[in-house]
């Protein structure tokens, strides 16, 4: 629902009348985003009976994680292969879905099912605007390769539904699955470049809080964290003063296939390694964006580590310290990563923090757009609620890492008017009260 | 650390070559002509005129002009074998002289992937 406005503007610029209003009302939303999220979320291309939304939950920050799985009904689409018995075997592994949110994706082909798939979580799709442009290319997926044609974002949707969409695994267009049109791909392309982030933060942030304002800089310390080299703003681009201008979003082998102890291996499943980019693959990983990344765990292309904490600690381990871009860091600077618990903790408190105050600048400009609507428009709810999913979880983060107590409380606050704009007729009051505690809560952390 | 890491990105570029981000699994069960970005903008389209006699390459006719199309031990060979028929791995041996193939080439003329039409 666009709105009466959108409509009677329409109606006016055709008769040059109009009873409602007279002078043209700007809809809150562009119309080719708000196709490709209804793509997005509703649209099955003549499938399975999945949608992009079955793993990409807007809800779960546009990505699922084991909990929220374990939410789901049995009937959901996420389960199909334990229903449609032609997808039952060598399509996905439900005990890995199940306990680990883990996806079957064909990376290295289709010609043996049985024995060539690897298992990977779902990344979430924000802020792809500033983690996909690199030198040599656009870079999707955990592996930097998973977009078939010309490898866009664009063309990114073509291989999801193939490689999920499909109603047998004979996978022909026409018959298993349809394939994306032009348009589609143009309206699907425009959504998701609208969610989330759209620049790069410029470190270093004024954060308040101490172990927060250490972590930063150990972060930023090219001889201790190190973290900033690859992982520049906390972003997914190489910094360009070590990588060069436009280096953006690098590949590497930092060694993650080399963990012990896998929570998928340790399940007696069937997961053979990944060889990551390219394929025969070379063993390199497509670097993430870090702002998003505290809630959004497990962590890595596996969802082999579940907390920030335990991600930020694997560089201080073998499979990082040995692998060959760890390698390359002792080589270049002399020594490895090498953090103490300390230390581990307050890298961890930033990269909380920082998601924290993305949560609260994503949803304040949810808040925004949705009281661009009429009161009590549909559109105006579904916006808010996504703002309350924003809000739930920046509380979490501080609260999981022990920080900031107060902003934390402030955000509580903001999310119980929030519960009131929605079950109220006057969303706005609310919603103003709302944003007033989400600005102390910011302030509380950054200034 | 400047150098060192630049070097590594050197070798990276060297081995990824120019199409190596997009991804050719999928790609089979892309129809002829439909590759996103690709058909009809950088892909050649056409019908195999001859062929070389050790299959390492043949000639595509495209519109008027003829190109030659070499296929490495790397290049995908994908059949679509029919209307309503899954679509196949291929070999050399499936590039017969006649067939329509579109072919997706790197900057030095080897083909990424073919896909041919075996009906
Ligand atoms: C069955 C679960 C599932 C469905 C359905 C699904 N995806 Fe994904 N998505 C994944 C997984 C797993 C990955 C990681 C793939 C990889 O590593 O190449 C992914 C990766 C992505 C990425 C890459 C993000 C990045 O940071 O590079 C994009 C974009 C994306 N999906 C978009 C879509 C779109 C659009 C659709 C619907 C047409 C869709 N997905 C449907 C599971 C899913
Ligand atoms: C040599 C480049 C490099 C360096 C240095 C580096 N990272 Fe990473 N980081 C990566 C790559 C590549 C991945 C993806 C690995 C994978 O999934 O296999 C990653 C993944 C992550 C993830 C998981 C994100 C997610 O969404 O799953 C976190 C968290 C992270 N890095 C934090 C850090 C921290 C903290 C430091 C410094 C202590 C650091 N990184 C240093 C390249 C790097």
């Amino acid at each position: 629902m666009l709105g009466s406005i959108y409509r009677c503007w329409i109606l006016g610029a055709a008769v040059l009348v109009c009873a409602c209003e007279t002078i043209p009302v700007e809809p809150p939303e562009d119309a080719l985003v708000l196709k490709g999220e209804d793509l997005f979320f509703n649209e099955t291309f003549s499938g399975n009976g999945r949608t992009c939304g079955s793993c990409h939950r807007a809800e779960d920050n546009f990505a699922i994680a084991p909990a929220f799985v374990a939410t789901l009904d049995d009937d959901d689409t996420l389960f199909v292969a334990e229903s449609n018995p032609a997808l039952a075997s060598n399509f996905e592994n439900p005990v890995l879905m199940r306990e680990l949110a883990l996806i079957l994706e064909n990376q290295d082909g289709f010609g043996d099912l049985e024995n060539n798939f690897n298992m990977r979580g779902v990344p979430h799709t924000l802020a792809l605007r500033t983690s996909i442009a690199s030198n040599a290319g656009p870079r999707t997926g955990w592996s930097g390769d998973g977009a078939p044609g010309d490898g866009t974002l664009r063309s990114f949707a073509v291989g999801a539904v193939i490689q999920h969409y499909p109603k047998t695994l004979n996978r022909i267009d026409g018959v298993d699955f349809r394939l994306p049109t032009d348009d589609e791909l143009d309206a699907l392309e425009a959504f998701q470049l609208s969610l989330g982030r759209q620049e790069e933060l410029a470190l270093p942030l004024n954060l308040q809080g101490v172990i927060a304002s250490r972590g930063q800089e150990i972060f930023l310390d090219n001889t201790l964290g190190k973290c900033n080299a690859c992982h520049a703003n906390a972003g997914a681009n190489g910094d360009p003063a070590i990588f060069g201008p436009g280096a953006g979003n690098l590949n590497f082998n930092t060694g993650v296939e080399a963990l012990p102890d896998q929570p998928a291996d340790l399940t007696g499943e069937k997961n053979p390694p990944d060889d990551g980019f390219g394929s025969p693959g070379t063993g390199e990983f497509n670097t993430p964006t870090l702002v998003e990344a505290a809630d959004t765990g497990p962590f890595f292309h596996n969802n082999s580590v579940e907390t920030i904490e335990g991600a930020v600690a694997f560089y201080n381990g073998d499979a990082f310290n040995n692998s060959p871009a760890g390698q390359l860091l002792i080589g270049a600077t002399g020594s490895g990563i090498n953090l103490d618990a300390t230390q581990v903790i307050a890298v961890a408190a930033f990269l909380r923090v920082i998601n924290a105050l993305e949560n609260l600048r994503a949803s304040d400009a949810l808040l925004e757009t949705a009281m661009k609507y009429p009161r009590t428009n549909d559109r105006q709810a579904t916006l808010i609620l996504r703002a309350t999913f924003e809000l739930q979880d920046g509380a979490d983060v501080l609260r999981g890492g022990g920080l900031h107590p107060k902003a934390a409380s402030d955000i509580e606050d903001a999310l119980r008017e929030l519960d009131d704009a929605l079950s109220g007729r006057n969303p706005a009051r609310y919603v103003r009260a709302a944003r007033e505690a989400m600005t102390s809560a910011k302030n509380r952390m950054e200034n | 650390m400047r150098r060192a890491v630049l070097s590594v990105i050197t070798l990276l570029g060297v081995a990824a070559g120019t199409l190596a981000y997009a991804h050719p699994a999928t790609e089979r069960y892309i129809p002829i002509g439909k590759s996103p970005g690709v058909s009809n903008v950088k892909s050649y389209l056409g019908k195999i005129s001859s062929v070389q006699a050790d299959d390492s390459g043949f000639m595509l006719f495209v519109k008027d002009t003829e190109r030659p199309i070499a296929i490495t031990e790397m290049t995908r060979i994908y059949v679509d074998t029919g209307p309503g028929k899954t679509n196949l791995v291929g070999t050399e041996q499936d590039c017969k002289a006649g067939r329509v193939v579109e072919a997706y080439l790197h900057e030095d003329g080897t083909a990424y992937w073919i896909k041919v039409k075996s009906y």
